[in-house]
């Protein structure tokens, strides 16, 4: 649960040194990088100088330069893998950890795990079977009562090509049910998604479901196999909370209602919660993004109002 | 030649509006089979309802005698208009009750009672989902028996117009056994 009585200025302060620490090493070696980005624009230069100005029959001098800027590229290369497999670990040791650990409570932060991918092909969300996945950053904890899961993941086809980038959260739902319902935004062709699901038997009579929120509609479309549960699961202001979760995140969200569980698909460009080489880590607006993302993500109890048990 | 193919797309047109008709009439019908389905679920916990409550809440002696006359009197009703009413009042009419509770902290505190008010809050639900079900097969029903081509067969099997649900008095206010739960 996030502590309302922490502040962000007070953790930044208290993590400074930490992130100074981390900061010098990477200010060494970027230096370097940044040197030889320097000889590789000078190479370049010369380069386009030797092509235009050279007599023909002098190709072995323009064979040599590009010799010796491909070795360049190949030093920046290898320099910034260096800083990130220094830094890496380091960042998500330090930072994030602290930074999760300082803000909620009971959670268990693993960075280099992620989330099974079984469970990935069984929210059917995807448009694919999901033959295996990479990532990390995997997170989870309880927030009021509802225990909420979540991982940066890649998910690849038995084709070996990589079909979807982005975040998987897997939340405990307030309300049980025995049907399937998936939530998928409008734009995703429902009508073969609705036959797929019904051909491979991944759902038993899929129907899309009419809903009465106009605007709703217009941003989602619902395919489910009991009418009544999934508008039973719909309720008109949980409609309307989906509908503001979506524009918070500004993505193609995706849920899925299955065996008590909602299930989130937020698709991101770019790998999250990770250290940057280019720019000083000490930065507090960086650090700060990191801590957005993860109260973005953790909102979704909060935003969904999935701690409410009407009846408590 | 030309008039067989004509007469063949004509066919295929009303073959496809009929059914279609059909399925909405049907769908109609199974949605509101569904709401009986649910209004039976939540009729089914009164007993239990009025079996835990009575034991502590004594001053409350007229409610569960008039909440057990209603019941006898859903069985018995007929016309499916009147039995929803009938319904309608017994979920008032637990309502009220559920109102007191916050006089009687034993029954509170009772694990049997906060099990029954979770499973009344879940029907009560189920029921709002299933009517929203109705109302959508009833509109999407309505406007295929008002709308051109579809309206002349429609008239020629004589469907009519049906009503969709209304929220009752009681709902309007905003008083509901979720809402009652939450204090």
């Amino acid at each position: 649960m996030v502590n309302e009585a922490k502040n962000f200025d007070d953790f930044y302060q208290k993590i400074t040194p930490k992130l100074e620490e981390i900061e010098e090493l990477r200010a060494v070696d970027a230096a370097k990088i940044k040197i030889l980005y320097w000889c590789m624009l000078v190479g370049v230069t010369l380069c386009i100088l030797l092509c235009t100005f050279l007599p023909q029959g002098e190709g072995i001098v323009f064979g040599v330069s590009i010799v010796f800027l491909l070795t360049l590229f190949g030093m920046i290369m290898e320099r910034a893998r260096k800083i990130s497999t220094k830094i890496r670990p380091l960042f998500k040791k330090d930072v994030i950890r602290k930074l999760l650990d300082y803000f909620y409570e009971d959670v268990r932060y693993e960075p280099r795990q992620r989330m099974n991918f079984k469970l990935l092909d069984k929210s059917l969300l995807f448009t694919k079977k999901v033959f295996r996945t990479t990532g990390d950053d995997f997170t989870e904890c309880c927030m009021g009562n509802t225990y909420i899961c979540f991982s940066e993941v890649q998910a690849y086809s038995r084709s070996e090509s990589y079909f979807y980038n982005g975040i998987f959260i897997a939340v405990k739902f307030n309300k049980s049910f025995k049907s399937k319902t998936i939530v998928i935004p409008s734009s995703n062709t429902s009508v073969f998604k609705k036959i797929s699901l019904n051909l491979f038997g991944e759902m038993t009579n899929a129907s899309k479901v009419k809903l009465e929120d106009i605007l709703f509609n217009k941003e989602f479309d619902v395919i489910s196999e009991d009418q009544v549960e999934s508008r039973y699961l719909l309720s008109t202001s949980f409609m309307q909370r989906m509908i503001d979760y979506k524009r918070k995140v500004d993505k193609k969200v995706s849920f899925s209602f299955i065996d008590n569980w909602v299930y989130v698909a937020i698709p991101t460009k770019g790998n999250l919660f990770e250290a940057r080489i280019s720019k000083p880590i000490t930065d507090k607006d960086f650090i700060r993004s990191n801590y957005e993302y993860f109260q973005l993500l953790t909102g979704l109890v909060e935003d969904l109002d999935l701690n409410t048990k009407i009846w408590r | 030649m030309i008039l067989l193919a004509i007469l063949g797309f004509l066919t295929i047109v009303l073959i496809v509006i009929y059914n279609g008709l059909v399925r909405r009439k049907n769908e109609v019908d199974n949605a509101f089979g569904s709401v009986d389905v649910m209004l039976k679920q939540r009729y089914d916990l009164i007993p239990n309802l009025v079996e835990v409550t009575k034991r502590y809440m004594e001053h409350e002696q007229t409610v569960f005698v008039e909440i057990t006359k209603l019941r006898s009197q859903v069985i018995e009703e007929k016309e499916e208009e009147q039995k929803v009413a009938k319904h309608n009042e017994i979920q008032r009419k637990v309502n009220d009750l559920l109102m007191s509770v916050e006089n009687y902290p034993e029954l509170k505190a009772d694990r049997s009672f906060l099990a029954l008010q979770a499973n009344w809050t879940s029907a009560e639900e189920q029921i709002s989902a299933s009517r929203r079900y109705y109302n959508t097969a009833v509109t999407d029903y309505n406007n295929a028996i008002q709308m051109f081509p579809s309206n002349m067969i429609a008239n020629m099997l004589d469907y009519q117009k049906k009503n969709v649900f209304e929220a009752i008095e009681v709902e309007r206010q905003n008083i509901s056994a979720s809402e009652l739960f939450k204090k």
